[in-house]
């Protein structure tokens, strides 16, 4: 994506967006206000509304608004009084991959909380589909804001949104719903021994295969041969065993315990020396 | 299970399984392996799996020569692709004193001269190889890069599969209870699961060779110590070859999936066929390890474990006919060492059963050297 023709495309680009933007540190403290006004027209509703004149003052009414970062607390009483619906406000101080986004959107009807709409660049172009998690009026202020959870790497990239078709609806269900699926089909058989990774599935293929024991199944597989030693995957491989009609749990040899029977360090048992205590 | 069979084999550990495996190989039909519980479940499963050509003595040198280079092409000598996790990063040995490090110049010189790429070092340059080893406490080191360790759960699945590939039966669970003789000759083998008629019987049951020896009548001047091991919880990759000290009495190896695996020797280990562990063991070796590496301090015991090596008095195996009986084959003795010698063990055996001549003359291995005085020089070189 360039930006680089603000000139013919009214786009803004780094050069433009290098005016307007926080420092990394500032950007960490909270909401922020993202101004993208950068032709000089007589408008000043900005200014005059910012209650904490994080908005430098003007020296005429043409001036473009620049930012006190340090002073602007994201309150976005600007960004619903903009005319131009030029002004964004962008969080990404919470921790995670994840930011918001609250933009003016000035149409009927307004989206509901928690629905999918497809994000939009600069360009207008789709994005992606992502969830719209408030909508808010500003006290004082014509435009509603719209609050956008978005990943935080597209926090300067996406402008606008628009509803989804019903086909589109459907379509992400049905995605949705395939990617569970796919989730639970590309999850390979549960796990038995959690210490050496061991499926259900290798465990049934051994027994299938001829072995009957938990020793053997053991030497063949390392279940239980990790720090827990089999306290988890003893008992369901016995389980298996007696699935598989090998005898009852109760009558199985459970298998051979390993001492220490507890983890504890090299250093450790050197420096007990003799005490026998 | 079969009546009759060419072949009996008692012990389906590495040195059973290797012997059906060549005499299938060499044409044998009707073969039988009999195993107490499951295969590699006796000292095969239980050890450190390690592998070295750096012997005192030049035959042991030339057994293990043997078995590196079997073992560095065994999937295609055992036709199937089981990875054992051969892993050739050598064996570093540490001299303790002048006197070890006198007699490890003379096994360089001893295996160079059979082919053995075998190097004296300083201890300087053992450091280098091994940064987290104080060397303070060795006077010498050799190294040998194609020595190393496999996995010998992965090895034993080989071969078992390699045996079931040549049509070999393995009888699991199979408790042998007598071996049957008819006018001096071996001619068949009770179990508690039925018996079997046949006119050779191989016995490679490892630590209880003896018992079996027995039940033929046969003397076999072996005996079994109890020997323990620990493994620690896995870390990143810190050493590449395997560490030995026979003087310092240890081994360990770090695996390829991250644990740290140690023994050590010890004079009053019972010998009573006893596979349990002893609290001293984890003192005495924590203690030994933590002397030598003292960065191995922290790293946490998982388990330990014990198996039995199968000793004789010149810590070098039997391989021999029983004079007692016609037909009843000794492959055991091997003081610690069959899981590495079992490919030579499988040729050399298969090829003495047979009547053939031995590739590697193994005729200083018969049991008659412990009657008189022609027991074979003691080998040094173990733990």
């Amino acid at each position: 994506m360039s930006y680089d023709k603000f000139e013919q495309t009214g786009l803004a680009g780094p050069h433009e967006m290098s005016t307007c933007l926080p420092s990394e540190e500032q950007r960490k403290k909270g909401p922020y206000a993202v101004i993208e006004c950068f032709e000089e027209i007589p408008c000043n509703p900005c200014v005059m509304s910012c209650t904490f004149d994080a908005i430098l003052p003007f020296e005429d009414v043409n001036s473009l608004p620049l930012v006190d970062f340090d002073k602007c607390t994201g309150c976005a009483v600007c960004a619903g009084i903009c005319p131009g619906l030029a002004i964004f406000i962008v969080d990404e101080s919470k921790p995670g991959d994840f930011g918001t986004l609250r933009l003016p959107y000035e149409y009927w009807p307004l989206p509901e909380k928690g629905q999918t709409v497809m994000a939009l660049s600069r360009e207008g172009g789709d994005v992606e589909p992502v969830e719209v998690v408030a909508i808010s009026n500003v006290k004082g202020a014509r435009t509603p804001l719209v609050t956008l959870r978005l990943p935080k790497d597209k926090l300067q990239d996406i402008r606008g949104f628009r509803f989804l078709s019903e086909e589109e609806q459907a379509a992400l269900k049905d995605d949705t719903e395939a990617e569970k699926t796919a989730d639970i089909e590309s999850l390979e058989s549960p796990i038995v021994c959690r210490c050496e990774g061991v499926t259900l599935a290798e465990i049934r293929d051994l027994i299938a295969a001829g072995c009957h024991t938990v020793e053997e199944i053991k030497h063949l597989s390392r279940a239980g041969m990790g720090p827990c030693q089999g306290r988890t995957c003893r008992q369901i491989i016995m389980g298996e065993l007696m699935r598989a009609g090998i005898g009852k749990t109760e009558d199985m040899p459970p298998g051979s315990f390993r001492p220490p029977g507890g983890t504890v360090t090299l250093g450790q048992l050197a420096e007990g020396g003799d005490s026998d205590a | 299970m079969r009546k009759t069979a060419d072949v009996v084999i008692i012990g389906a550990g590495i040195s059973g399984l290797a012997i059906g495996v060549h005499l299938a190989k060499k044409g044998v039909k009707d073969i039988v392996i009999l195993e107490k519980t499951f295969p590699g479940n006796g000292a095969t499963g239980r050890c450190g799996a390690g592998i070295r050509m750096q012997w005192g003595v030049e035959l042991n040198c030339l057994l293990s020569k043997f078995s590196v280079e079997y073992f560095e092409n065994v999937n295609e000598i055992l036709k199937n692709d089981v990875d054992v996790e051969f892993w050739q990063g050598g064996y570093l040995i540490g001299a303790k004193d002048e006197l070890e490090a006198e007699q490890f110049r003379k096994n360089v010189t001893l295996q160079n001269s059979l082919g053995i790429e075998s190097s004296y070092l300083s201890p300087e340059e053992a450091k280098d190889m091994m940064p987290h080893l104080d060397v303070s406490h060795i006077k010498a080191a050799t190294f040998c890069g194609r020595d190393g360790h496999l996995n010998p759960f992965k090895t034993v699945e080989a071969f078992v599969k390699a045996a079931m590939d040549l049509g070999i039966d393995i009888e699991k669970n199979t408790i042998v209870t007598g071996i049957e003789k008819t006018g001096g000759r071996v001619s068949g083998v009770k179990t508690d699961k039925g018996d079997i008629k046949a006119p050779i019987v191989v016995n490679a049951a490892g630590g209880w060779s003896k018992q079996m020896a027995e039940l033929a009548g046969a003397d076999l001047p072996v005996y079994s110590r109890r020997h323990q091991i620990l493994v620690t919880e896995p870390v990143e990759p810190l050493q590449s070859a395997m560490f030995m000290g026979f003087g310092l009495n240890i081994y360990i190896q770090q695996v390829p999936h991250g644990p740290f695996i140690m023994g050590r020797g010890d004079a009053d280990e019972p010998t009573d066929l006893r596979m349990t562990s002893s609290w001293k063991f984890l003192n005495d070796m924590a203690e030994t390890v933590t002397t030598l590496m003292p960065r191995l301090a922290r790293l946490k015991v998982v388990r330990q474990w014990a198996g039995l090596y199968n000793m004789t008095s010149d810590a070098q195996p039997i391989y021999d006919e029983a004079p007692e009986a016609k037909g009843f084959y000794h492959a055991c003795g091997f003081s610690g060492h069959g899981f590495m010698l079992a490919p030579a063990t499988g040729q050399l055996m298969s090829e003495l059963i047979l009547g053939e001549t031995p590739s590697i003359d193994i005729s200083s291995l018969g049991i008659d050297r412990f009657k008189g005085d022609m027991l074979l020089p003691l080998e040094s070189s173990v733990v």
